[in-house]
């Protein structure tokens, strides 16, 4: 079966798709807060519709900061199912280097995750599959919290 | 709904309880240390990550904590309530976040911070720094 996705390139240089019924909105030179003492991959936090949204995938500071703007960055939303309220809609936002790219993949192309990949994604990695020579990851935001366990 | 202390360090704007503060003061720009009734605080300032640093600002204001050693300088001392507080997300939870969550007033995000343990890692770096 094909479908549509977004392919999306992280600032930090990892990479994942997403559904496209996962995107809330495209915004572009956006003043991130810097939270020191968070963990490597998520320490910024962006305003949106008067909601906090964790900053997942900024590249790596290299001065002490309060606020650092970005260029991409892409609001998505998904569902925990493992939550009391099932149904109920969560956000992240997401930096990415470039611009969002739309995509056609298939069931066939599915495979196995890099090592690095399964580092960085950890639990929150569900499938990947291929597509022209990369490895393109799927994930479950909902499992990114840092307490997540199977 | 709670009232927190909130005081501007900087860019930022940090919220925390009352409880914590013995008291505000003034002070002069090349004053060290502040005594009040057999007490005595250094005056420091807090860098963008929440290290304690030696004060460089002349901010004219300090807020002088309990338990700890340390007067912070600071430009604006005030209150804000705690009913739109927004819990840091667990995504982003670590151990050394001294960040608990946030409160957004008007365009501004105010850090709603746990200020003890900031002033504790700030009491053993002096101590690591003076050999102690």
């Amino acid at each position: 079966m094909q479908r549509d996705a977004w392919s999306l390139t992280l600032a930090d240089g990892h990479g994942l798709a997403i559904a496209q019924q996962q995107v809330q909105e495209y915004l572009s030179n956006i003043s991130a807060h810097i939270v020191p003492g968070c963990r490597s991959h998520c320490q910024q936090v962006v305003l949106w519709r008067k909601k906090v949204l964790p900053l997942w995938g900024a590249e790596k500071l290299d001065a002490a900061r309060s606020i650092q703007v970005h260029k991409h960055v892409l609001i998505i939303s998904y569902q925990d199912l493992n939550a009391d309220s099932i149904g109920q809609a969560d956000w992240i936002a997401i930096c990415l280097s470039k611009q969002p790219q739309l995509i056609s993949v298939s069931d066939g192309d599915q495979c196995e995750p890099s090592a690095e990949q399964e580092e960085y994604w950890k639990y929150s990695l569900l499938a990947c599959f291929r597509y022209l020579d990369e490895i393109i990851p799927i994930v479950d935001f909902s499992r990114l919290t840092p307490s997540y366990r199977h | 709904m709670t009232s927190l202390a909130l005081i501007q360090v900087g860019d930022r704007q940090l919220a925390f309880p009352h409880s914590a503060i013995q008291t505000v003061e003034r002070c002069s720009g090349s004053q060290k240390r502040i005594c009040l009734a057999d007490q005595e605080w250094e005056l420091v300032d807090i860098d963008e990550r929440f290290n304690i640093i030696a004060n460089i600002l002349s901010e004219s204001l300090v807020v002088c904590f309990k338990l700890h050693p340390f007067a912070l300088r600071c430009t604006k001392v005030g209150s804000i309530d705690d009913h739109e507080f927004t819990p840091l997300p667990s995504i982003m939870g670590a151990e050394d976040c001294y960040v608990r969550g946030f409160i957004q007033q008007e365009d501004q995000l105010v850090f709603v911070v746990d200020m003890n343990s900031i002033m504790e890692k700030g009491g053993v770096h002096c101590n690591v720094m003076l050999g102690v």
